[in-house]
């Protein structure tokens, strides 16, 4: 059976579902990054996310959701051609309509040579929060989200300095007037248990829709630190 | 074709028949090079079952955790036949006609193999005659001639379709064998990791995943390419994605292995042989954290959709389109509304079912009810005048067009309840179907409350 081809309505005080399971999505991806292996602090994004992905996907609360998974997802053109790569998309099961998507980055970031970098510029920038500002990424989808891996188990700092960085470029991110990064009213139901984990989010105005973008801030930790 | 419509040669094809494939899947699988499996897993996987098997694709293959393991093996030789077999025949020399060789016939023993099993090279050679023209194979001559360490125990064997799989601890040399089998050897540190690699082959697990992405298994021949088996999920004990449980699941099927290594008699080999089989499944469904909803999918295909391809008779029973039981019919319901139940966010609706069936139309109607009491599943018979209104709309909602007929049922919402019309075939009533229909009415609802 295709969701498209049911027709008709229940009547809401009837209909057992709610508006939305992001709640569910963000929960399960915090508690993926609790349960994964830590990353290696030279360990590349992509490779990171793959991985998060992969215990997402075999975590068993999640695999009860009816939303599938998908890393490194191509966006392409009319034609084929490749206009970009989302980090996380996920679809709907039945319908494989898209549902959610995320883009991942690394924050407080060491590099091989000594050299520290903060990555706000990054992750605010148009690889980051600008691809989906610019639309391309949020293309028919009224909520997105950010990740952000803290390299070095500062979550807190990394809320602060990137709180700084969205106010600076408020314009440039369109933000709604009033809206800045701030705890997500998610927030208490996907941390609960999950210590450091921040989950915040912004409301963005695109023109054609009003975009919700929350953003995960999941620090790595040391596994000696995680099973303390 | 179904059932009613086989002697009259019309090919029926209902609503779950028409896989959408978007032209983004398709690029995106080819960018990620997984682009054969795109249309393998279209045939028979239902959306849940694609879901599963990409779950699966998290894991390390078969063949990257051979290359960690810095394990061998590869197919079997292949007999010369003088004056046919093609290029330059390769001696057989040093290889001895008196070496252990492994026939790859109905006797072939599963699980576990042992010395008892094994016959000569010589003999094995002899038996090997050309199917067409009836020339035996040479006994000085072969046609490929694989490296020794395809041969060399510990390892494990198995047929092209998995449909034959053993282990051998072995102690005395190499063991050959055709190219219809295949080998994967290992130092004798893993030979617990073999015998687990064996019990997973053998199990209802891997069958599930090769029928579904295989290229040939679903839809023509019964075998995988080698590429295909090496592709299949194995992560070693190790890795992040396995069990939590593995070192232990590992060792506990090695030893329900080990017992059928011991010298069990003739007669009871087959039973024992069967038991150990049974008790293997579970660990290894644990193993790859097999989940309740998808041993559903598991046992669907192999007791619905694997015995239904490649019947020879068309008068033949074929367990997809069979006409659902009163207990299958419960099943379904039950497990829809199981499912739908558990994702309510507002817990004092209830999901209950009841179902209407009609024999002589070929048709179940049911009906899941939200309602702030949950019932029992019941049956109930459905008046004349609705049956007739039913088969109206049945015939209208379907489309004939020469020798094809598209079926199309119907699934409609009233305030309270949702209808769901569909042929009485057990594809459509079985649990996959139950499991699938939640997540589109799950979708449906959502979205309608966004």
């Amino acid at each position: 059976m295709n969701s498209k081809t049911l027709i008709g309505s229940l009547e809401p005080k009837f209909n057992p579902f709610g508006e939305d399971y992001l709640v569910e999505i963000l929960a399960a991806m915090a508690l993926a990054w609790a349960r994964m292996k830590p990353p290696s602090p030279n360990e590349i994004e992509d490779r990171i996310t793959e991985r998060l992905a992969g215990r997402l996907a075999n975590d068993a609360q999640f695999a009860d959701l009816p939303y599938d998974i998908v890393p490194q997802y191509w966006l392409l053109g009319l034609n084929g051609e490749r206009l970009g790569r989302l980090d996380l998309r996920f679809k709907h099961r039945n319908s494989r309509r898209d549902y959610f998507a995320f883009e991942a980055k690394r924050l407080h970031v060491t590099y091989p040579g000594g050299r520290f970098s903060t990555e706000y510029p990054t992750y605010a920038g148009a690889n980051g929060m600008m691809a989906f500002i610019g639309g391309y990424y949020s293309k028919q989808l009224p909520a997105c989200g950010m990740l952000g891996y803290v390299m070095d188990n500062k979550p807190g700092r990394a809320w602060t300095g990137l709180e700084k960085r969205i106010e600076a470029r408020r314009i440039q991110l369109r933000l709604i007037t009033g809206s800045q990064l701030a705890r997500s009213t998610l927030s208490t139901t996907t941390s609960s248990g999950l210590r450091g984990t921040y989950l915040g989010e912004t409301q963005h105005d695109l023109g054609s829709h009003k975009l919700r973008l929350f953003h995960l801030l999941l620090p790595v930790m040391t596994s000696s630190r995680r099973h303390k | 074709m179904n059932r009613f419509e086989s002697r009259i040669g019309i090919f029926v094809v209902e609503p779950d028949d028409l896989k959408l494939i978007s032209q983004h899947d398709v690029l995106q699988a080819a960018l990620t090079d997984r682009l054969q499996a795109i249309w393998s897993r279209k045939f028979w996987g239902t959306p849940r079952d694609e879901t599963f098997l990409r779950r699966l694709d998290f894991f390390p293959s078969l063949s990257e955790s051979i290359a960690v393991k810095k394990w061998s093996g590869g197919v079997g030789l292949q007999p010369y036949y003088p004056g046919i077999s093609p290029g330059k025949p390769k001696p057989l020399e040093p290889w001895s006609l008196s070496d252990r060789f492994l026939s790859n016939d109905d006797d072939f023993p599963q699980l576990v193999l042992q010395d008892r099993d094994l016959t000569t090279l010589e003999k094995g050679l002899e038996n090997s005659v050309h199917q067409r023209l009836q020339i035996r194979a040479s006994l000085t001559d072969l046609r490929r001639k694989p490296p020794d360490t395809v041969f060399k125990p510990p390892m494990v064997v198995f047929s092209k379709g998995f449909t034959k799989c053993a282990f051998y601890k072995g102690s005395n040399g190499e063991v050959r064998f055709l190219d219809g089998l295949r080998s994967i050897t290992g130092e004798k540190r893993d030979v617990d990791l073999l015998r687990f690699l064996s019990a997973a082959i053998s199990s209802r697990l891997f069958k599930y995943i090769s029928f579904h992405s295989g290229s040939n298994l679903g839809v023509g021949r019964d075998q995988i390419h080698l590429y295909e088996s090496l592709a299949l999920p194995f992560p070693l004990p190790d890795d992040e994605l396995a069990s939590r449980h593995a070192l232990e699941l590992v060792r506990e099927t090695a030893n329900i292995l080990e017992g059928l290594e011991r010298n069990i008699p003739d007669r009871k080999r087959l039973e024992s042989t069967i038991e150990a089989m049974k008790r293997c499944q579970p660990l290894v469904e644990q193993y790859f954290s097999v989940t309740d909803a998808e041993k559903i999918l598991i046992e669907d295909t192999i007791t619905l959709f694997q015995p239904s391809v490649h019947k020879r008779d068309i008068n033949a029973d074929i367990p997809s389109l069979a006409f659902p039981t009163r207990v299958a019919r419960q099943a379904y319901a039950d497990k829809l509304c199981d499912v739908l139940n558990q994702r309510a966010r507002k817990q004092k609706i209830k999901v209950s079912a009841e179902a209407r069936v009609s024999e002589n139309l070929n048709l179940v109607l049911l009906t899941a009810m939200f309602t702030e009491k949950q019932e029992a599943y019941t049956e109930v018979r459905g008046e004349d005048a609705l049956w007739v209104a039913l088969n109206r709309i049945s015939k209208a909602a379907r489309k004939d067009d020469s020798m094809f007929s598209y079926l199309r049922g119907f699934k409609y919402f009233e305030p309270d309840r949702l209808h769901i019309l569909k042929p009485a075939t057990m594809r459509n009533w079985c649990r996959t179907a139950a499991l699938n229909d939640a997540d589109a009415i799950f979708e449906h609802l959502v979205t309608e409350n966004a």
